[in-house]
Formats: C-alpha cells, structure tokens, sequence
C-alpha cells in the first residue's frame, strides 16, 4: 500500500467511524482502534493516540451546535470536567505502564459495555422525584432546554452531584486509557444519577468529550503516539463524517442500526479479546 | 429559545451568558477549521515531497508490521521540534503543528470560559475553570 492509499483508505475510515458515530452518539473511537488494530496491523498505542485526537476533532465540531442550541448544560459539563480531565490524566498514564495485552482486554470490556448500553437505550420519561442538592444549587446547575417535540422549553433540576463526579473520573480514566470520548459511560452518569434529560445528557457528554481527550492527548502526543500519516487521516474523516454523516445516513432505521451496531461491536469485541488472550 | 409565557424560565435557572456562549462556540469553530487546515496542507505536502517519498513508503511498511515509531520517517513529537519542523516547510512538521492545534483547541475553550465567567462574575466557575485548565496544563507539561 502506498502512502497515498493509505491516506486515501484511513480518510474513508475515519468517515465511517465518525458519521456511525455521530448517528449513535459515540464519538468514532471505538470503531477506529479496532480498524487500526485488528485490520491494518498497526500498534494498538498508535491506534489509541490516533484515536484521542479524532475525538477533540469531533467533539468540537459537534459543540458548537450543541452549545448554540442551549442543548448542552455548559456549567454542568465544566463542572465535570475537574473530574474527567483527571480521570484521564490518570488513564494516560496506566496506558503507560500496562502492557498491549492487557490493553486489549480492557478494551473487549469497553466495547462490550458500550453495545450493551447502545442497544438497551431508551429514554426515560416519567423519573421518580429527585433528592435535593445543595451543592447542585450553590453553583446554579440546575437548567433548561428547548424540546423540539414538545414544543415548548423543558426545565430540570440536577441531583446526586458528587456520585457524577466519581463516576465521571472512573469515565476520564477510561477515555484516557484508551482512547475513546467514553459517551457511553459519561450519558449514563448524567441521565440515570443526575437526573438530565437525555438529549441533555447526550449534548453535554459530547461538550465534555474534547476537554476530557485533549488531558490525555497531550500526554500520548508527547510520547510520539501520534503519526502523522496516520492519524492526520483519521481525524480529518471522522469530523467530515461526524459533520455530514448523520445526514446521509439519516434514512436508516436507528433501531435495527443500533441492533447492528451491537452486534458488530460484540464480534469485534471477542475478536480483541482473543488478539489479547492469545 | 426562550419561553415568556412560562413563569419557571426566568426564575429558575442560572444560565450562562450570550457573551460566554458565543466565545466558546468561536473558538471551538476557528480551532476546529485552522487545525484541520494546517494538517490538510501538511498531508499533501508529505505526499507531494519527493525527497520523502522512498523514507515514506517505507514508514508505511513498518506501521503495517506494528512498528510504533517507524525510522522510515520519523516525526517530531516535542512542541520544539514542531515548530522548527514547520518553520522549515517540512510534511509530517506541519501535520504535526496541525495536531497539536487540534488538541489545544479545547484547552483554549475552557481558559475562554475562564474569562467569560470572570466577566459575568461568577467568582465559583472561574475556579472550577481555572481548575480544568490546570489540569490540562499539568498534562502537557508532565507528559513526553
């Protein structure tokens, strides 16, 4: 393979990844690793820095609208991400010291997780009343969105702040150990502890995302993870394919997709699983 | 998208300010489109340079046996090295530029924030910002 090709084929990767992405609300980390790995034979250390920073490319395209939409909770995300950025620090640095098999493993794990959470999603719509939060009300958490459905503003209150940012540092350190936005541990943190609105959920774990990778970018950029001629391709594409691809692929049923997609994700999984074991 | 009719809008929530949310999402879109720019030029200058051209085939050969680092054509990976890399005109030099661009973008978000919470007075967010900024500091500067 050229490296012309080789440009041309992981620019097309990474619009796979980042339109499958953008339309599942992953950010593209965990398709791209295991393409990297178990399809072209690259390091899986390559693959992990190449793919943090696809993830800063993604998450801050797709901030913007979230932030001009009033969809994301900005204080509830930059409160948070004292505890990702951390969490991801720390994670950067096991990645340092945990050999490739075992990075393989945790990975099958994650990426067991994550189609078991795509494929249960479902919104909640009647939640039982919320605890009170004095700490949620002294920094003003609380907030409002504007649902298109309903048509109207929806308002909400925050509850359960310091169990988010334990889990938030716990999703940090696995953002930051293997390189993906971890969306499907940061949702779960704000929509069943905080008590967010899905789509709020969703919104603010994707603002949080870029700061969350760029903590730990910096320490596998600096370690010469990342390679030009391969992650530069990647990154470009996933953020073309997380800008337009959702629109392309916006015929498809979500359903039977995310059907697909976890059952993709649970072959690849076994498949890093092995490449780990053996 | 504001509601005048309903009465829980005004009253309940602190929201943050127009003025903070049109810094963040400026330099969330300059930082996206520069950085994609710089490593757009930098790929095709890599592919045009014929000088590289043999030292790039082979880098290619070494990243498809699982080599992490290929001397085919090595890349700078110190902010030094970087820069100097790019002021030569050099490929990979500049993708690099181009990278490091895209992860300080949203490092330069959050100290945005910083400012824009200290303008509106909001003394607690701009120590949980000035917090994450340390945080991202720390990391860059620990890291290599």
């Amino acid at each position: 393979m050229s490296p012309a090709e080789l440009t041309a084929v992981l620019f097309a990767v990474g619009v796979v990844a980042g339109g499958l992405g953008a339309l599942l609300g992953l950010g593209g980390g965990f398709i791209v690793v295991p393409v990297l790995t178990l399809f072209f034979g690259m390091n899986i250390r390559l693959a992990i820095g190449t793919s943090i920073v696809a993830v800063i490319a993604t998450s801050s395209g797709a901030a913007v609208a979230y932030v001009r939409d009033h969809m994301a909770n900005m204080r509830v995300g930059m409160f948070l991400e004292m505890a990702t950025s951390t969490g991801a620090v720390t994670g950067a640095f096991l990645g340092s010291v945990l050999v490739p098999r075992v990075l393989y493993v945790i990975f099958a794990v994650a990426l067991g997780q994550s189609a078991v959470a795509v494929a249960r999603r479902k919104s909640i719509e009647h939640r039982p009343a919320q605890p009170p939060d004095p700490l949620a009300d002294r920094l003003g958490l609380h907030g409002s969105y504007p649902d298109a459905a309903r048509g109207r503003v929806v308002t909400y209150r925050v509850a359960r702040t310091k169990l988010a940012l334990v889990l938030m540092y716990v999703a940090g350190t696995v953002s930051g150990l293997l390189g993906v936005g971890s969306g499907t541990l940061k949702v779960p943190a704000m929509d069943l502890a905080m008590g967010l609105p899905i789509k709020v959920s969703t919104a603010t774990s994707n603002f949080m995302i870029g700061v969350t990778a760029a903590a730990s970018a910096g320490v596998y950029f600096e370690r010469g993870d990342v390679y030009p001629l391969v992650s530069a391709p990647v990154a470009v594409g996933v953020l073309v394919g997380a800008l337009g691809g959702a629109r392309l692929l916006s015929g498809i049923d979500p359903r039977r997709l995310r059907a697909l997609f976890a059952f993709v994700v649970l072959v690849v999984a076994v498949d890093m699983l092995v490449k780990g074991v053996t | 998208m504001r509601n005048p009719d309903d009465p829980s809008d005004a009253s309940s929530n602190v929201t943050t300010s127009p003025r903070l949310e049109r810094g963040v999402c400026g330099v969330l879109r300059a930082g996206v489109s520069i950085s994609s720019l710089v490593v757009c030029a930098g790929v095709a200058l890599t592919l045009v340079s014929s000088a590289s051209r043999s030292s790039t085939r082979r880098a290619v050969a070494q990243l498809r046996r699982g080599v992490l680092r290929p001397s085919g054509l090595a890349a700078p990976h110190t902010v030094a090295s970087v820069l100097s890399g790019a002021a030569h005109g050099r490929g990979p030099a500049l993708v690099m530029l181009g990278l490091l661009l895209l992860i300080a973008t949203p490092v330069l978000r959050v100290a945005v924030s910083t400012v824009g919470f200290a303008l509106d007075r909001d003394r607690r967010f701009v120590l949980i910002t000035l917090a994450v900024l340390a945080v991202l500091i720390g990391s860059f500067a620990i890291g290599g």
